[in-house]
């Protein structure tokens, strides 16, 4: 499998970090971190949202419409 | 070299697996050949098939930066690592339909199912699946509504999505039967799914308000409570206090079905859907590994004939021949038309790279095969006596256990004085006889796997592992598509008077909920007032709608072929598509027309006519009974009619565009090159 991008040796906690943010994708869950990294990258301008600011933004775009689940 | 050898050996374990299915004649096989020729069949297909679509067909670029790259705002368009999105795709396709329908169709023995489950995905399933994931990943993507009305015209995209709305409908209401059959006066199912709700409130608010988009460890502590009410179950069930305020009759519990479908489509997102989603996708991933992992270790011996004499259309479960039923009762596993709706909705916005779609599209709908191969091992390694006493219907076994045990000895079956008794004491219920729907039986052969692998003496305890594995994620699925349903509804009725096409118009909301759940509401409680058990009639109908939809999509993929210039390579959409319409416009006209009462709505409403007439049937049932053969027979009748104009429309243009007469444009997003290239 490859690995999301440039990667330096990791520690240990920043792979606890991945697999963390794998179980995450694989469940559908919103990855907090991962948002606020992408911000930090290509919009750095912009305020951070919350924990919650974004949780909330998270389930109204993915439960917004068409079904996310199938028989 | 050793990546070839693997492959070879691949191809050589399926050929086995087959010639081992094909050679054995009257003694019972194991169900680890099955397995062995199926995954030998799908590693073999996913090496040349699928490497034929992804790069002569669709022209796959690793070059072409996907949706999620270009767009990516890491909420909803997010490039994610192609074995995980996998993972996430197979989750949202994977649901109770390929564990039901293969479950129903073993009443043709184990052979036929698993034919059509295993050639038709590779064929047809897996195909529709990975071009519509294609198409709609070119198109940032779009749903399957969008993409008919862009590329064939609007009025396909409006026929496409009344389609959806209809499906929908009978869907939930097939569903929600077999959840209801499941239940039924079994105070410890009811019990452990009762539990379900506030469980998932409370992980709702632990995600919200308490740990803030902490939804793991809510997830996690959510399971953990929910096994503990699965245990708790067995307390209440013998508690002679209790049990009986946990014990319901079907048609209760049908209401409680539609009354829970109602206030969890008008709640808040969060509060309920959303954590019953995340419990329900663990509980799934977990039970399928488990029992992936149970059948390869106890390799349990096939009970259940090959091929058995229902083929000829007398099936005590549903009426009909092999063909076309079988491949109408085995819808989802072979090919699903639903999961157009998914592949063109989350998963084509997380693509990484355009390669990756097809592992994700192709992939997933292989693995979702297996599950179906998985459930009819499940049902194929119950005594055949055992099985068609679980599952037919209450009126043809004869009313008792005596007179069942001698009906099935008429099918040439056997089942011993005591025998399901005995089964059913064994898994914490008072009987099991005539609990159509597919999940019980199915839930026995779990049962048996895991406590095979497991350790013995806990039968009670899987059985109703797995009836809370079954019932939590139809009911997830009741969730979620009432919700879908509604807001499709409110798109339609927002055409005729514009107030009501607004979502965020709490009246609204209230109002276009009630109509969708009165809908599938009105269809469950037929079928659970209905003599014959519902699933007769419903599972057909749903089986047929479901493979009207993939035609929809198969037609809107054959579009997008023509008009990126593959005319060519047409085939590999149109050799399903005219095998589909073929199953379900035979399947279709024999249920509304077929001389049979059995099998034929219109002839069962004319001789339940005739028994008023004799005076040996109340004219109010018959009313009732009348009036629901009709409106089924309407509902399939509308449901070939809406997909004949989908596929004449879609000819059409077909023919204009092939014939120069009109500029084969289809309305890809422009090419952008992709960062992940190299």
């Amino acid at each position: 499998m490859r690995g999301n991008g440039p990667e330096q040796t990791e520690t240990g906690a920043s792979r606890r970090a991945r697999l963390y943010s794998t179980v995450l994708a694989v469940f559908g869950m919103p990855d907090y971190a991962a948002h606020c990294r992408h911000l930090r990258e290509q919009h750095p301008g912009r305020p951070l949202p919350t924990e919650r600011e974004f949780f909330d933004e998270f389930v109204r775009a993915r439960y917004g419409d068409g079904p996310t689940r199938c028989c | 070299m050793l990546r070839t050898i693997g492959w070879i050996a691949a191809g050589l374990a399926g050929v086995a697996g087959w010639a081992v299915l094909a050679l054995q004649r009257g003694e019972s096989i194991n169900a680890a050949w099955l397995v062995l020729a199926a995954v030998g069949t799908y590693l073999v297909a996913y090496r040349i098939y699928s490497r034929f679509l992804a790069y002569r067909v669709f022209e796959l670029d690793e070059r072409r930066a996907t949706p999620a790259e270009r767009l990516g705002n890491s909420r909803d368009f997010v490039p994610t690592g192609r074995w995980v999105l996998f993972g996430h795709h197979f989750a949202a396709i994977a649901g109770a339909g390929p564990l039901v329908g293969p479950v129903l169709a073993a009443q043709f023995g184990y052979l036929p199912g698993t034919i059509w489950i295993v050639f038709g995905v590779v064929l047809a399933g897996a195909v529709q699946d990975f071009i519509i994931l294609f198409g709609s990943m070119r198109r940032d993507g779009k749903s399957l509504g969008q993409m008919a009305k862009e590329e064939t015209g609007p009025v396909t995209g409006l026929l496409a999505m009344v389609a959806v709305l209809a499906i929908m409908v009978i869907l939930l209401a097939v569903l929600a039967l077999v959840v209801t059959n499941a239940l039924k006066d079994s105070p410890w199912g009811v019990f452990t799914i009762l539990c379900t709700i506030p469980i998932a409130i409370l992980m709702g608010f632990w995600m919200k308000a308490w740990r803030p988009g902490h939804t793991l460890e809510a997830s996690i502590g959510g399971v953990l409570l929910l096994l503990l009410a699965l245990v708790g179950g067995r307390w209440v069930a013998e508690s002679a206090t209790l049990a009986p305020s946990f014990t319901h009759s079907g048609l209760t519990i049908a209401y409680g079905i539609i009354g829970y479908g109602f206030v969890a489509s008008v709640l808040p997102v969060w509060m309920l859907l959303c954590p019953r989603d995340y419990l329900s996708t663990f509980m799934k991933i977990g039970t399928i590994v488990l029992l992936a992992v149970g059948i390869l270790v106890v390799m349990p011996p096939l009970r259940m004939p090959a091929v058995t004499s229902f083929i000829d259309g007398t099936g005590p479960i549903f009426a009909g021949t092999l063909f076309p039923f079988a491949f109408i009762t085995i819808a989802c596993g072979a090919i699903s038309g639903f999961h157009a709706l998914v592949a063109s909705g989350t998963t084509p916005k997380m693509i990484r790279r355009e390669p990756d779609a097809r592992l994700i599209g192709y992939g997933g709908m292989l693995m979702e095969s297996f599950v179906a191969v998985m459930a009819m091992c499940a049902a194929a390694v119950l005594d055949p006596g055992i099985y068609f006493a679980i599952n037919a219907p209450l009126a043809t076994l004869g009313g008792s256990a005596a007179a069942a045990a001698e009906t099935i000895r008429g099918w040439g079956f056997t089942l011993a004085p005591g025998q399901i008794e005995a089964l059913a004491a064994q898994v914490g219920e008072k009987t099991l006889l005539s609990r159509a729907g597919g999940a019980p039986s199915l839930a026995v052969g779990m049962a048996v796997i895991f406590s095979g692998a497991f350790g013995q003496g806990l039968m009670a305890l899987w059985y109703h592992f797995a009836i809370m594995f079954e019932a939590l994620f139809i009911l997830t699925t009741v969730d979620t598509g009432t919700r879908v349903g509604r807001f499709m509804f409110q798109e339609l009725a927002g055409h005729v008077w514009p107030p009501l096409g607004r979502t965020s118009w709490y009246p609204s909301t209230v109002f276009a909920s009630a109509v969708v759940v009165a809908g599938w509401g009105y269809f469950l409680v037929q079928g659970v007032l209905d003599p014959l058990g519902g699933i007769n009639s419903l599972w057909p109908l749903f089986g047929i709608s479901n493979q009207l939809l993939a035609s929809v999509a198969l037609c809107v993929g054959t579009t997008i072929l023509i008009k990126t210039g593959k005319a060519r390579y047409v085939w590999v959409t149109l050799l399903p598509l005219t095998w589909v319409l073929a199953v379900t416009f035979t399947a279709g006209w024999q249920k509304v027309f077929a001389a049979d009462p059995r099998l034929g709505f219109l002839s069962h409403a004319r001789v339940t006519a005739e028994q008023v007439a004799a005076g040996s049937l109340a004219p109010a049932l018959a009313a009732r009974l009348i009036f629901n053969d009709r409106l089924d027979a309407v509902v399939a009748l509308a449901f070939m009619l809406v997909t004949s104009l989908v596929v004449v429309t879609s000819a059409w243009e077909w023919l204009m565009v092939l014939r120069r007469r009109k500029p084969a444009v289809a309305r890809e997003a422009p090419f952008v090159e992709s960062v992940y290239a190299g």
